[in-house]
């Protein structure tokens, strides 16, 4: 998929643990394990409300739209 | 779910029950294949009436044969039997929209039609077992189509259809657990 979690870059910059993270947005540690990895298939809105007031940032932040080499050929 | 446990666990016994009778009530069928010839229940022998009303001569490889000859097709309905008990299985585990399941519906329906695509030949087949010891030009083989021989082939598509829907669930299921 060609959209990439940057969860990592923005939990470095808070100084937060995944698993901090995880109880603060009321996800199991392995859900967010997936979102981390690029697994999930889809995040809700009110997910990524949450994540966005505890890390006190922007979807921006942590989602990046990287379009594949294979399909701009 | 604990309802649905405790059904699946029942019908996993009686599917497993099935699967285990159907032979033995073949065998003794066959074995006893005289009280039903004369009571006219050739249907449990699995022969038109015109073949059963023309036995000369029954004897222990008759019986065998016949026997065999019925075996064709219900091999295939023990396999629907087998395939249902793991479906029912599954259920109990608590697994209701995986791979694993929708594989087992879709093989219960196809077994569900071949057993009625075996039918003709397995009759046909029982019938001439039947006959094998009368005398020549005496010899019968029947060939016969009823509505429970359509109503299996309807259900065997009902399932192959109900399995594909389940697919669907399978993917709605995995898609909803990655949804974050």
């Amino acid at each position: 998929m060609a959209i990439v979690v940057n969860l990592d870059v923005m939990l470095a910059r808070r100084k937060m643990s995944s698993k901090e993270l995880a109880g603060w947005v009321g996800i199991t540690p392995q859900n967010l394990s997936v979102l981390k990895a690029g697994r999930a298939k889809a995040v809700r809105f009110s997910t990524l409300d949450t994540i966005c007031r505890v890390l006190d940032c922007q979807p921006g932040d942590i989602l990046e739209y990287r379009p594949d080499e294979d399909a701009e050929q | 779910m604990d309802k649905i446990q405790r059904m699946s666990r029942r019908f996993r016994w009686f599917f497993m029950f099935v699967f285990v009778a159907m032979p033995v009530f073949c065998a003794l069928v066959w074995a006893n294949a005289e009280v039903f010839l004369e009571a006219e229940m050739s249907d449990f022998l699995g022969v038109e009436m015109m073949a059963a009303e023309n036995v000369k001569n029954l004897t222990v490889w008759g019986k065998v044969l016949g026997f065999l000859s019925c075996m064709v097709s219900i091999v295939f309905a023990m396999a629907a039997m087998r395939y249902l008990a793991a479906l029912f299985g599954e259920f109990e585990r608590g697994e209701l929209f995986t791979d694993v399941t929708v594989g087992l519906v879709s093989r219960t329906g196809w077994m569900f039609i071949f057993c009625e695509i075996a039918n003709p030949f397995s009759q046909a087949l029982a019938s001439l077992s039947l006959t094998m010891n009368n005398p020549p030009g005496e010899h019968m083989v029947t060939l016969g189509l009823s509505d429970a021989d359509i109503a299996g082939v309807v259900l065997g598509l009902g399932l192959i259809f109900a399995a594909k829907v389940l697919d669907e669930a399978r993917v709605l299921k995995e898609n909803d657990a990655l949804t974050i």
